[in-house]
């Protein structure tokens, strides 16, 4: 097993962990369920998407939730705006295997890979691509790329758009 | 946007799945090497190929076999050839293309066709490729034939080398987001092809650019990772 296929067990194993805690996935672990969810992937089945693996597990934990082991949390700018919102911004994907994973919402976690740059911007592209129903609301991303002061990120988005 | 008298519209973007952009790269493909130009497929174009190549085994598998594939190659309204060639002699080559092509294809001078609803666009000397001038001879030394299938018989089609895409995929300017898009779907083609890329050409290619340091980095992380596991 390879470290994409590895890095989506955890995030499968994770969930419950998540949902006792309150705690979102967040970037590229939440990008890879909502791809997961989309294609009906599972972690020990054919992978029907392609992308790079994720390289942290991030996850916004309400305040004095414990931690999931192996799920960092996010500390990114994006995520401390999210985090006084979670309800807002919360979501549940469901894979092909039933299991529900709690994840930020499509557009908030599109923000986050837009506020990151460098080749997360082609896990966002993905993203928009195989998840594109409803179709992102780039006002939304907008709004929470402005309240992160990442709103110079917003930018790309719009390539993005154009080309998934 | 749709154009009248014309069974496409003017803003449609094609994939290698889509047989009118098919059908043009090999068209264009068959005259240039007829002809004897050196060229090699570059661009977004090149990107597709080689992620439908390495995803369809070289060629063994047809390409509307791999459903990987519809999410996976980034649909662009254009293909783009670097040549070395004067333009009077490229203005006759794509005449005799605009002839056989027949309805629906427009010669827009010695770098530009148009094949119906696809745009093709030639390089023909450094000069015409801002910022990498230096490395023109190169990259078009590098190219490659990929072997591509939509019907029963493959097609080869002579594509700039993985390394020297990549490199440009990382330095050009403008249009960012697309190339990464393109980066990274190249870099999980390559992991899960089993084609190893040679992470110091790139590097070798990229230089200094200061543009590019940071994706570069980027590259470099996510290849190394892959090579630890």
């Amino acid at each position: 097993m390879g470290r994409f296929e590895r890095a989506l067990q955890r995030i499968r194993d994770a969930a419950p962990a998540l949902e006792q805690s309150g705690a979102v996935l967040s970037g590229e672990a939440a990008a890879h369920a909502h791809l997961m969810a989309a294609t009906g992937t599972t972690p020990d089945g054919a992978i029907l998407y392609a992308a790079l693996a994720p390289r942290r597990l991030t996850a916004i934990y309400p305040d004095g939730a414990g931690r999931v082991p192996g799920i960092e949390p996010d500390d990114g700018p994006v995520a401390e705006v999210i985090r006084a919102s979670l309800d807002r911004f919360g979501a549940t994907a469901i894979l092909g295997d039933g299991t529900r994973v709690p994840v930020l919402s499509r557009d908030a976690v599109v923000a986050e890979l837009l506020s990151r740059g460098g080749l997360a911007l082609g896990l966002a592209g993905t993203l928009i691509r195989v998840c594109n129903q409803p179709a992102v609301d780039p006002d939304d991303i907008r709004e929470i790329l402005k309240a992160a002061r990442q709103g110079e990120r917003f930018q790309p988005l719009l390539e993005l758009l154009s080309v998934a | 946007l749709a154009a009248p008298g014309l069974p496409w519209s003017v803003a449609e973007a094609f994939s290698l799945l889509d047989e009118v952009y098919y059908d043009a790269l090999r068209r264009v493909t068959e005259v240039l090497e007829r002809e004897g130009v050196p060229f090699c497929l570059v661009g977004g174009g090149a990107s597709q190929a080689w992620i439908a190549s390495l995803r369809t085994a070289g060629g063994r598998q047809r390409l509307s076999d791999e459903p990987l594939l519809t999410r996976a190659l980034r649909r662009t309204r254009d293909l783009d050839f670097a040549t070395r060639a004067e333009p009077a002699r490229m203005l006759r080559v794509l005449n005799h293309l605009a002839a056989s092509a027949g309805e629906g294809a427009h010669v827009l001078g010695p770098r530009a066709i148009r094949l119906g609803p696809v745009s093709v666009s030639f390089t023909l000397s450094p000069g015409d490729l801002s910022g990498m001038e230096e490395l023109y001879d190169e990259l078009l030394d590098s190219r490659t034939p990929l072997s591509l299938r939509r019907g029963p018989e493959s097609d080869e089609v002579p594509t700039i080398g993985l390394e020297e895409l990549l490199a440009t995929k990382l330095t050009r300017r403008g249009d960012k987001a697309k190339n990464i898009v393109d980066v990274t779907q190249l870099l999980a083609a390559s992991r899960d092809a089993g084609r190893i890329i040679v992470v110091a050409t790139v590097r070798r290619l990229v230089g200094g650019r200061p543009d590019a340091r940071a994706l570069l980095a980027g590259l470099e992380q996510e290849l190394s990772e892959e090579e630890v596991d």
